[in-house]
This record gives structure tokens, C-alpha cells and sequence, in this order.
């Protein structure tokens, strides 16, 4: 078992792990990135939706590294796939859709804001404010490479231009700008991690549609892959070595972060010792290195003396209705001129503070208004599924060309506040190993009931803006277990200033681990009302600024 | 184990009683081995059964590329299921109608298959329902798919729902064209 050192270890390589990675070797420290899947090329990203989107091209097979789910304090809990967000180099942000909407400022304080609390929620307020993150969103978004419009969303405050203007909208877009407009809401383009034009050495985006669930063969989507990791190697002094799983974070008798152990794709066991450890896994499986890390020093976890490592999982509370137009009303009302546009790139935050409506949450989120993912397998199960499977043989097969030639669908997504509890968290089953023979993170999910009350609250506010629009048809998806976004998640490992009551400092370094930094959605209290992908990487590069100075300082 | 909608429509649906098989050397089938460890009558009950659920879809290939994937996480675990849905698809048929499945009319064959989607068919260790679904997405699948899996053969699906591996047309000059004037954003 050899041992190598290095300044900075990286655990994982996307949103949280990537910037952190870039700043600190441009600042000369040597970094190398463990990362426990491949490293894809833009070679690897095909349209292939069985290979991509319906096996284990991001996401491994439930057989083969498992999350247990139990659903509202069930005793039982499934084996499933679901709150792994991605493995590969790059981590998520290679399949995402790329929505980059920053936080409002009433994510910062939603404790106060709801008078202290919320009866059977442990929601807190974030130990910073929206101003000392607000300069990182700007060097996030330069560094992705992200498109927009700023002036238009009256609820975001005054902020400087987007680095690329926005893409072009599908022309439905108009129509959902008149509906809103007439119910009052003010809808602005969506901000997207897309190029639409030539980006450093990245092209426009080709406008294939396929950004959700795949990754970008053209190089156009904003991932970290494309962005920051490349800028990372540069520097000659950040290594990415793929397929590397970390066992265990090691620490010294003192209780300080000494390094990782980690097994390569030979199963090979190798230790690296480090000045200071970055983990960014992802929120589940950050938490469970840390609960498998435990040691004499750590019996219950390393740098859980709060017991909170595992504990306030969020993720973003998600809901989605449909409205159903025919191709040829809409080309007769808009003309036909870019009509396979893929992009309907309209938002509303309206509803992010929520007054009207007696909640008990007022705190809602945002509405996303889309084009229905093109995929055809997706679409004829959907199809399919919506008619509780009884839809089959020559009608099945009329519909689906129905769909794909003569139907629109126009749909709304939202991102809601999940609220943290007591029964939301994830810990390690006791019986199931990974294979690996680790025990496996065990997920348990329970809606707050008053998130749930605020999603129903903002489908039936999203739903009039698709009956403005006078479709042939509209359909909610219901409010269902299976709409949890489990891609999004959160809060494991809260920061705040009480080590007691959090699992790291207001600078995402662990209270009871000097060294050990969590630079992934672990740190978040409570999950906003947007995704959070550019909030992980605009803090991940707060982070780092502050690790690059304290280790110029020799502090670390 | 009936599939939730979420599990079906990313397809993370596994098998029933699915086990490890990671490093599995797995041979290419070849054509006319087809399901061939079955007796030649069941092939066929499964085969009629696949037409029902997508008329066309046998001749696109569907039955190279079930037997593709069945051999293949995550549904290896979900071969025997389909064996012995081959079985019980000719029991159920020689009950009802005293035929076999396939020499069964459109409308017969359907009232059998329509018994699996509702679970009204039991059996020990065998879920109807769960195989019913996972019959249609393997089907629409094959159907849908790139044709390298042995389904959607010459495209005949993508040319059915005009699919050319991406749905919108991907241009290179989009971003030079200028705004229309309808749409100030």
C-alpha cells in the first residue's frame, strides 16, 4: 500500500469538487481529484436514450452499488438507484439541464422569516447572506459560461450583466409571456449553463434538445466538465484520476485531516495524504464517507459530534402540470419559423415568498416553464403509464405518432423549499453492502405537510397560466412520491456558527476536523427555491478562496 | 413488484429477484437463438404477445432485443420471469379458449394479456402486473431504441414518429440570425 501526498485532496469532481479544485491549483497548490466513475469525453455522449438515459451510464445499477429507500417511516426499505446523482468526472452537472437561477435572499433566513421556525421542521438560517455570495455567482456564471437576460426578473435584485445573452426561446414563449402577464406574474428568460454563442474554445449550442439526462457532445453545456475541470488541468498541478472510490478519511490523533484511503479500478487500496481534504460527493454519499469514517477518535462518524452528519436531507420539492397543443393551432397563431426550437426558456418567481393563501409555508419557489423532454422511449412510457399501462397495440401506437407529429406539450416544473426534518436523512443500513462490501447509504424521506400544502398551492397558481394559454388540454402530474427530486439534495452536513447544532463552520470546515472542508449541497440548511447547482459551485469557489489564503498564510 | 412511475420512466426498473452479474462474460446471440431454451411454442405465445403491445415491433427486431437485454443488468434477473410468463400466457390461453396463445384471435389474446395488466393472474413467486409493465418498456424499448440493441431495425420506428437521433433539427447558424421582432427576449 503506497503512500503519496499532494496539498489538497479532492473527494469527487462536480459542482462542489471542480472549483474548488481550479482555484487552489491555479494558486499553486498541488490538487488531485478523486473521482469514482469515468472520465467521459464528448466522444462518449451519444443519443443513444437506452445507453445514456436508461442504464448505468451515470448512475450505477441498483445491484451493484445501492440506496435503500424507506418512504414515510416505512419499515421496509427498496433498493433503488435514486440519490445517486451522477458518477462520472464532472459529476451531475454533465447530464443537468442547466437552469441557473441564483438564491433569493429569503433563502438565507427562512427560520427567521417564518418567526423563528416551523412546528416539525428543523429549518435554520444560513450562517451568511446572500451579499457575501453574491460576488462568487458572478465568477461562477464566468466561469461556466451561462446565458441570460439581467433586468427583467424583478425579484432577483440589481446584478451585472450575464456573460452570454440568451438563447432563442421557442416561439410558445410568447404565449406564455402574454398568460402570465394578464395573471400578473412577470416572467423573465430562464438563465441556462448553455452557450449560445462561441465561449472561449466552446461552440454555440447546436440546439439538439438533448441537455437533460445526457451529456453534451458539442461541448455546449456548461458542465464543470466542459468549464472549469479543463481550466483545472491546465494549471499543471490538478491531477483527475477516475474510477478512484474513497474508503475512508483519515485522520491524526489530534483529530486533523491527514488524507483519504481509496480503492482504484483494480480494487487496489492506496492511501494520500494531504493538507487539506475537500469532500464533495454528493450530499448522501458525503455523509455516508464521513459516518464510515469513523474511528476511536470519530465513534460515531468523523465530525459528527453534533450528530447531524447524515441528519436535515432536503431536497427540492417538485411539481409539474402539462398543457396539450396541436402543432398546427400553434404554426396557424405564430408561424412556423422555429417551431423545433427545443428551449422554451421562460421562469417565474412570483411565488417565491408566497402571501396570499393562509400557508403555513409561504416560502414557495419557482415555476420553469418548458418543452417536454424529446426522448421517445420516455414518451412512450409516459404515454403509456398514463393510461395505467392498459394503453397498448395499434392505439399505443397512433398515439405515439400523434405526440411526436401533431402535439406540443407546453409543461411547468417547480422548485419548491423542501423542508428539513427529523424524518428526512440518511444514515448506513445495517445490512446491505455495496460491492464494495461497505454498508450503503439508507435514505428516509417524510414531507413536511406544509411543503406538500405549498407545492398544491403553487401546481393550482402555475395551472392558470397554462389555461391562459387556452390548450387543448391540460394535466397535472400529481404531487407523488416519485416527483422528490432525488438528483437535488442537500443539508447532511448543515453549516452554522453553534458547533453543536451544526457540522461546519460558516466556511464549510468541518467544527470537530480541521482540514476537512464539504464543498458539496451538504452545507445547506435548507434547499431554496431553486436548483442548486450554481449555488454549490458559487460557494465551493467561496471556500476556496478562503482555503487559498489561509494556506498562504501556512494555516493549513 | 409493480414499478413506481418514476422507477419506470428513467427506467430504473429491476427485475424481480435481480442478482449480481457484473463482470459476466455474456455471448452475442445469435438469430435463431432466440429464447431457443424454450420450447418452440412458448417462443411464440411471448412473440404474439410482443406484437400486441406495439403492432409491428417483432418484425423491427423486438425479439433480438429483449432477448439482448434479458441477458444484461438490470434485467438479468428477469430472464426466468420471462419464461415463465411464456408458460402461463399458453395455460392461460388453452384454459379459456383451448388453443395456444399465438394461434389465438387479436381480441382473445388481448383479453389474456389484459388479465396480466391488472394482476389478475397469479402465480407462485410470479408477478403479472410487474411483468406486464416490463414486457411494454422492453417492447417500447426495442421499438425506440438505437438499432445496434437488434430492435427498431432500418429506423422503422424513428421514421414512424420522425426521431433522427434528436428530435429538433441541430443547426450551426442560429445564433447569427436576428431576434424576431415578436419576441423581445
Amino acid at each position: 500500500m503506497a503512500t503519496e501526498h499532494c496539498d489538497v485532496v479532492v473527494i469527487g469532481s462536480g459542482a462542489g469538487g471542480a472549483p474548488t479544485a481550479m482555484m487552489l491549483a491555479e494558486a499553486g497548490a498541488r490538487v488531485v481529484v478523486l473521482e469514482k466513475g469515468p472520465y467521459y469525453t464528448t466522444r462518449d455522449f451519444t443519443h443513444d436514450e437506452v445507453a445514456i438515459c436508461r442504464r448505468n451510464f451515470f448512475v450505477p445499477h441498483a445491484d451493484d452499488d445501492p440506496h435503500m429507500l424507506r418512504k414515510n417511516g416505512a419499515a421496509e426499505a427498496e433498493r433503488t438507484r435514486e440519490g445517486h446523482t451522477s458518477q462520472c468526472v464532472g459529476g451531475a452537472t454533465v447530464h443537468m439541464s442547466g437552469f441557473t437561477y441564483r438564491l433569493h435572499d429569503s433563502d438565507f433566513r427562512l427560520a427567521s422569516l417564518l418567526g423563528g421556525g416551523l412546528q416539525g421542521s428543523t429549518v435554520a438560517d444560513w450562517p451568511m447572506t446572500l451579499a457575501e455570495l453574491w460576488p462568487y455567482y458572478d465568477l461562477a456564471e464566468t466561469l461556466l459560461g451561462v446565458s441570460g437576460i439581467a433586468g427583467i426578473n424583478p425579484f432577483e435584485g440589481p446584478r451585472r450583466p450575464f456573460p452570454l445573452q440568451p438563447l432563442r426561446p421557442h416561439p410558445t414563449a410568447l404565449m406564455v409571456d402574454e398568460a402570465a402577464k394578464s395573471l400578473g406574474f412577470h416572467p423573465f428568460p430562464t438563465p441556462r449553463a448553455i452557450l449560445s454563442r462561441a465561449y472561449g474554445t466552446r461552440p454555440p449550442c447546436n440546439y439538439c434538445g438533448l441537455c437533460g439526462e445526457y451529456g453534451c457532445e458539442n461541448g455546449s453545456k456548461s458542465s464543470v466538465l466542459a468549464s472549469i475541470l479543463p481550466r483545472a488541468e491546465a494549471s499543471g498541478r490538478c491531477e483527475i484520476r477516475p474510477r478512484a472510490f474513497v474508503t475512508r478519511i483519515t485522520v491524526d490523533e489530534d483529530g486533523r485531516a491527514t488524507g483519504v484511503e481509496y480503492l482504484d479500478s483494480n480494487e487496489e487500496l492506496h492511501t494520500l495524504r494531504a493538507r487539506v481534504v475537500v469532500l464533495a460527493a454528493s450530499a448522501i454519499e458525503s455523509a455516508r464517507l464521513l459516518l464510515l469514517s469513523a474511528n476511536g477518535l470519530f465513534p460515531a462518524g468523523l465530525a459528527n459530534s453534533s450528530g447531524l452528519v447524515g441528519k436535515n436531507l432536503t431536497f427540492s420539492n417538485f411539481g409539474k402540470a402539462t398543457a396539450i397543443f396541436e402543432r398546427k393551432d400553434l404554426i396557424a397563431k405564430l408561424g412556423a419559423e422555429d417551431m423545433e426550437l427545443p428551449f422554451l426558456q421562460r421562469s417565474v418567481q412570483d411565488d417565491y415568498w408566497m402571501t396570499q393563501g393562509g400557508l403555513s409555508l409561504p416560502k414557495g419557489g419557482t415555476y420553469n416553464f418548458l418543452l417536454h423532454h424529446p426522448n421517445p422511449i420516455n414518451a412512450g412510457i409516459r404515454l403509456a403509464m398514463d393510461s395505467d399501462w392498459s394503453l397498448s397495440g395499434q392505439p399505443l401506437k397512433d398515439r405515439l405518432v400523434k405526440y411526436f407529429r401533431d402535439e406540443l406539450w407546453v409543461e411547468f416544473e417547480i422548485f419548491g423549499e423542501f423542508l428539513p426534518s427529523d424524518k428526512t436523512y440518511v444514515e448506513l443500513d445495517p445490512t446491505v453492502k455495496d460491492r464494495w462490501g461497505l454498508p450503503a447509504a439508507r435514505i428516509n424521506v417524510t414531507h413536511h405537510p406544509a411543503d406538500v400544502q405549498t407545492n398544491t398551492a403553487m401546481v393550482q397558481r402555475g395551472m392558470q397560466i397554462l389555461a391562459a394559454m387556452t390548450p387543448k388540454a391540460t394535466s397535472v402530474t400529481p404531487w407523488t412520491w416519485g416527483s422528490t427530486t432525488f438528483h437535488l439534495q442537500h443539508g447532511t452536513c448543515r453549516f452554522g456558527t453553534d458547533p453543536s447544532r451544526s457540522v461546519l463552520n460558516r466556511f464549510c470546515e468541518a467544527h470537530d476536523v480541521p482540514g476537512l472542508f464539504v464543498t458539496d449541497g451538504s452545507f445547506m440548511p435548507t434547499s431554496g427555491g431553486v436548483p442548486a447547482t450554481p449555488t454549490i459551485v458559487a460557494n465551493s469557489l467561496r471556500v476556496a478562496s478562503h482555503i487559498r489564503d489561509r494556506m498562504t498564510r501556512r494555516e493549513l | 413488484m409493480a414499478l413506481s412511475r418514476r422507477q419506470m420512466l428513467t427506467g430504473l426498473a429491476v427485475g424481480a429477484g435481480a442478482v449480481v452479474c457484473r463482470k459476466a462474460a455474456l455471448p452475442e446471440l445469435e438469430p435463431e437463438r432466440w429464447f431457443s431454451h424454450i420450447p418452440a411454442d412458448r417462443q411464440r405465445a411471448l412473440e404474439a404477445a410482443v406484437e400486441r403491445v406495439l403492432p409491428g415491433a417483432v418484425a423491427a427486431g423486438a425479439m433480438a432485443y429483449i432477448t439482448y437485454w434479458l441477458a444484461r443488468p438490470p434485467y438479468i434477473g428477469s430472464q426466468k420471469e420471462f419464461d415463465t410468463a411464456a408458460l402461463i400466457l399458453n395455460r392461460e390461453a388453452q384454459k379459456r379458449y383451448r388453443k395456444l396463445f399465438s394461434d389465438l384471435a387479436g381480441a382473445e389474446q388481448d383479453a389474456v394479456l389484459r388479465a396480466f395488466q391488472v394482476g389478475e393472474i397469479k402465480g407462485k413467486h410470479f408477478d403479472s402486473q410487474g411483468f406486464w409493465q416490463r414486457l411494454m418498456t422492453l417492447t417500447l424499448e426495442s421499438f425506440l431504441a438505437e438499432p445496434k440493441y437488434g430492435g427498431n431495425r432500418n429506423e422503422v420506428g424513428w421514421q414512424l414518429i420522425g426521431w433522427h437521433r434528436c428530435h429538433f433539427a441541430p443547426r450551426r447558424t442560429l445564433s447569427l440570425s436576428p431576434p424576431r421582432p415578436k419576441l423581445p427576449y
